[in-house]
């Protein structure tokens, strides 16, 4: 069987070294390296723990974008939903599965202090800009919507979180 | 000749659902002496069927207990759904516990909270509900890190417990 010039070998080599060479120079977001070590990480993952990760979302286990909350999964096996506060050793497993949904373009965007965070799709289908079972849970503009590009820019706002963090129940 | 059977084959494939197929089977027969209908499997993820595909649809449904352990049943409590829109609904449970909304009736756009009042006692779900009108999609009948347990009243005054017809 014959290729064109690049078969996808090529192909698939060149890749990864481009990702090579985009990781070597900023050795602070290196593809598959632990997450940085950041307590302003906590009230992001908070943020989304409370607008993603209900049980009848991202709060399941088969999904691929798995976040624990208080009030949703418990990564304890002990723990019960609705108990106590997010540990923080959920907030770092809901960092580690936020960096693992799409590592090297995540590594780019944390690489470009936040630019274009549409690049990803976690911030795509958190806006509604793509078609997302669970529709608009950060609506542009809104506190949620700093949250995460202040935590993309690595300056969290944390006010912006915290304020992220708290819904609104609806007057009837 | 064979394009078009494999196109049909592929559309009748495609609209089968092998996950809530699972799910449904999972949940095992009726109980006996209990037959289909509002008094039905309850604590069960009601709109695995309740889809109209399998069941005329409901947009919301549930059931509810009197005991944290999900074996005694709380008729006459009034369920209180209030939408992203301020939209409210209320809706009572059966002698099975169990209540149903009709999409008729009551069409939520999410996030729902949802609340439960008993004469002079009212308790509100500290989480919105985000996309699943079944209460027991998340509220399965065992506690543990993925489920709250089933949904029942926090204190007294008790339902009164009375046994279905």
């Amino acid at each position: 069987m014959t290729h064109g010039v690049w078969s996808p070998l090529r192909w698939w080599i060149a890749g990864w070294s481009l990702v090579g060479l985009c990781a070597c120079g900023t050795p602070d977001y290196e593809v598959g390296a632990a997450p940085p070590q950041d307590d302003s990480w906590d009230v992001v993952s908070e943020a989304l723990g409370v607008r993603c990760g209900s049980l009848d979302c991202h709060g399941q286990s088969a999904r691929p974008l798995r976040l624990y909350h208080h009030q949703g999964l418990r990564l304890d096996a002990a723990a019960v939903p609705g108990s106590g506060r997010t540990s923080p050793a959920e907030h770092d497993a809901n960092l580690r599965a936020v960096l693992g949904l799409e590592p090297e373009l995540t590594a780019q965007v944390l690489r470009e202090a936040g630019r274009e965070p549409e690049r990803l799709s976690l911030y795509r289908k958190a806006l509604g800009l793509e078609k997302h079972a669970g529709e608009v849970v950060v609506a542009a503009g809104s506190a949620a919507d700093e949250c995460l590009r202040s935590w993309l820019a690595s300056a969290v706002d944390a006010d912006a979180c915290q304020a992220a963090a708290r819904l609104q129940r609806p007057s009837p | 000749m064979k394009l078009p059977l494999a196109l049909l084959a592929a559309g009748l494939l495609g609209c089968a659902d092998p996950v809530a197929d699972a799910r449904i089977d999972a949940l095992g027969d009726e109980v006996a002496g209990v037959a289909e209908g509002p008094l039905h499997r309850a604590g069960q993820p009601c709109l695995l069927c309740h889809d109209d595909g399998r069941a005329r649809r409901f947009s919301v449904a549930g059931t509810l207990y009197a005991t944290p352990e999900g074996q005694v049943a709380a008729p006459g409590v009034v369920v209180v759904l209030t939408d992203a829109r301020g939209s409210s609904h209320r809706v009572a449970s059966n002698c099975a516990g169990n209540f149903f909304v009709a999409p008729s009736d009551f069409e939520p756009t999410y996030p729902l909270w949802v609340g439960l009042e008993h004469e002079d006692y009212s308790i509100a779900m500290d989480s919105p509900v985000r996309r699943d009108g079944s209460c027991a999609s998340c509220h399965t009948p065992s506690k543990g890190p993925d489920s709250a347990g089933p949904v029942y009243l926090a204190s007294a005054p008790r339902p009164n417990t009375v046994q279905c017809p």
